[in-house]
């Protein structure tokens, strides 16, 4: 177990996250629910988290799948250096991410899930230490 | 999709008919019945093509005659992949459907027919609608189950850490159970007295207490709400009088059909599982662990009552290495009649392999060809599983057969040659071109033997032309190299360089016109990409390339 690589999962997660976090903010606010304006902070937010989960991370051990056209991101991802490149930044901020989202309906799943990616990274860090 | 289709088309035609108001909802409920439907045909049909034993009987069984049959049973990985990317959507489609339902339940909550509410009183929170009733819950666990499921699905996480896949698949189980709870909730009724109070009909006891003239009661009421069983909707569409209730409309639950859809397939994989967690308990016996060149070992042992045949593979388990992990090898060699023996060739690559390899062949004598005898009683237990089947064992149901092997991809034709040189004359195969890519020239060496016999062989018989080998050595430093100095007949046949597939193709074409070559490849990707490009292209000797292909991962 000590030799998988969680963190390829929790980039994948998020990623995924953030797609549901896109469609459920669209669902919203199409439907003119109330407390829309939930919706339209969840779509900004998908947006952001699938732009900053979108170039893989280089694996430990073995050759890495690079996404399509990820140099680009990786390009404006490192120019936030060390708040990207950590990995206690990445859960707390998804985590805090995935808060607002949680009171409309149409979006509280893509808060489960932004949370469980949230998790799985600070089980990285907890696998680290 | 055909399912959701109909669904969707019967739903809303009844729907428009007869609610220009619909009092609950609309496009949301035809949205999420519509996606239900195709849910549950492919949860139904993804647990099919994973039952691996039922499948291998299939491809050998002589139920299944043709070719064109057995091919699909190559695919069953694939399908199995659609199944799955078909449920990731519909549940997409299905979940948002619901949610929409959940707020129209809330807010038109319908005082006339209070049972088919969903929600509890008049704008009831719907996330309250969400977490207390039993399919909200169920189905919001499932969604998470479903996420965790796929994203470590992806092509990625397969190649890399296989792994976090395989533990995390394991929750189909959680998925299923949950399944088989969230269709209980009995949301979904039909109207149970159809005949004593069709719909569209006039309650005589509302009317008499308004005085109201006759044909404007007809104008308002006619618009009556529909409840939601659609069983008989067609002949009231039709009628021009309106009829008069006798009793007030009753609702019964819906049996939930997805129990019927899915508990077929689920059997038949609980007993799949069980069959083969009962047959791989028992042992097998270690004969000889050897030691091959270039990082590959052989292992070969004994069990009662397996049979395979050649081209299947089996999964080794050795607790003592891990617990839990199942690794699948190609057979190198299969039991026969006289010779109980099977063996396999692992290659050590991963941390697996190493352990196992460090467990059955001590650090100290891992130069040395064969493991000295006193050393067998120390041998793990190792448990199989298996055979199971593969493209591969067409190869000996075509007339004409090109084999083209990769590196240690030569192991699922190694069992062939193994059966060739037991006894070639029951098989439909009538020529043989091998041709085997290596990087190094010490790979060479661990079937040069069997290569060897095979050629003196049908020499022998007075057959040269039943197997060509073609043996390619693709990186070289320059200088001259042989495989060993017994193995003249490989040497002359040994090439430097990578093999010219186009004219090696159009070779065989001239050589067997009009037949219908059968191209099986097991190697690097890129390989098997040219090789199924070529079997697809015409050629002027009207010969046929089949081109038969297995994926892993």
């Amino acid at each position: 177990m000590g030799q998988i690589e969680w963190a390829m999962w929790a980039n994948e997660q998020a990623l995924a996250s953030g797609l549901i976090l896109i469609t459920g903010g669209i669902v919203a606010t199409a439907g003119r629910f109330t407390q829309w304006y939930f919706g339209a902070y969840s779509i900004v937010a998908g947006v952001f988290v699938c732009l900053l989960e979108y170039p893989r991370g280089k694996r430990k051990k073995g050759s890495t799948m690079e996404r399509w056209g990820q140099k680009y991101m990786t390009a404006v991802v490192k120019l936030f250096g060390p708040f990207t490149r950590n990995y206690y930044v990445r859960a707390v901020l998804h985590l805090l991410l995935s808060v607002p989202a949680g009171f409309l309906l149409a979006t509280i799943l893509g808060t489960a899930c932004l949370a469980i990616a949230s998790g799985i990274y600070l089980l990285i860090l907890w696998d680290r230490r | 999709m055909l399912s959701a289709v109909t669904d969707l088309g019967s739903i809303e035609s009844t729907v428009s008919k007869n609610l220009p108001v619909v009092s609950i909802h609309q496009l949301g409920l035809c949205l999420s019945r519509a996606s239900a439907s195709v849910l549950n045909l492919n949860c139904s049909l993804i647990l099919l093509p994973m039952c691996r034993t039922l499948l291998a009987y299939l491809r050998g069984s002589q139920k299944v005659p043709s070719r064109r049959t057995r091919r699909l049973l190559d695919k069953s990985r694939t399908f199995h992949i659609t199944c799955g990317v078909t449920i990731c959507i519909f549940s997409g489609v299905h979940v948002a459907a619901h949610l929409v339902n959940a707020l129209n339940f809330s807010v038109n909550y319908s005082e006339d027919f209070v049972e088919l509410n969903a929600a509890r009183y008049r704008d009831e929170d719907p996330r309250k609608l969400l977490f207390t009733t039993v399919p909200g819950l169920t189905g919001v666990c499932m969604v998470v189950v479903l996420f965790l499921m796929i994203t470590a699905s992806t092509y990625a996480i397969r190649v890399s850490n296989y792994d976090i896949f395989w533990y995390t698949h394991n929750l189909f189980f959680v998925f299923y159970m949950l399944l088989t709870l969230h269709v209980s909730g009995g949301l979904l009724k039909y109207q149970t007295n159809l005949d004593t109070h069709p719909p569209g009909c006039i309650s005589l006891n509302r009317t008499s207490s308004q005085n109201i003239s006759l044909p404007e009661y007809f104008s308002e009421h006619f618009h009556e709400p529909f409840p939601e069983g659609f069983s008989k909707p067609a002949e009231f569409t039709q009628h021009k009088f309106v009829k008069i209730c006798m009793e007030e409309p009753r609702f019964q639950a819906n049996f939930p059909q997805t129990w019927l859809w899915i508990s077929g397939p689920l059997c038949l994989y609980c007993a799949e599982r069980l069959y083969r967690y009962i047959r791989s308990n028992k042992p097998v016996t270690i004969i000889s662990v050897i030691s091959h060149p270039s990082d590959v070992m052989e292992i070969r042992m004994v069990k009662e009552n397996f049979k395979a045949r050649p081209g299947q593979y089996i999964t080794l388990h050795c607790p003592s290495v891990s617990a839990l992990e199942n690794h699948p090898f190609t057979l190198t060699m299969c039991p026969t009649e006289t010779k109980a023996t099977f063996g396999v060739h692992l290659k050590i690559v991963g941390d697996w392999t190493e352990r196992f390899r460090d467990l059955l062949l001590p650090p100290s004598s891992q130069d040395s060809e064969i493991l000295p005898f006193i050393q067998s009683r120390n041998y793990p237990k190792l448990y199989i599983d298996g055979p199971f089947g593969s493209p591969f064992e067409e190869s000996l149901n075509y007339e004409v057969s090109l084999c083209v092997a990769g590196g240690i991809g030569v192991t699922p034709f190694a069992s062939i040659l193994n059966t060739l040189l037991d006894d070639w004359k029951p098989y439909k195969l009538r020529r043989l071109y091998f041709i085997w890519v290596c990087r190094d020239i010490q790979s060479f060496r661990w079937f040069a033997d069997l290569l060897c016999m095979l050629h003196n062989k049908f020499w022998q018989e007075n057959r040269p032309d039943y197997v060509n080998i073609q043996l390619y050595l693709s990186q070289t430093d320059g200088i001259q190299k042989i495989i060993g100095e017994k193995y003249h007949a490989l040497n002359s046949r040994l090439f430097i360089g990578r093999p010219r597939w186009k004219l090696l193709f159009d070779e065989i074409a001239k050589y067997n016109r009009g037949k219908t070559v059968g191209v099986f490849c097991c190697g690097p990707n890129s390989l098997s990409k040219t090789l199924h490009k070529l079997s697809n292209q015409n050629n002027s000797y009207g010969t046929r390339f089949e081109y038969n292909k297995e994926s892993f991962s």
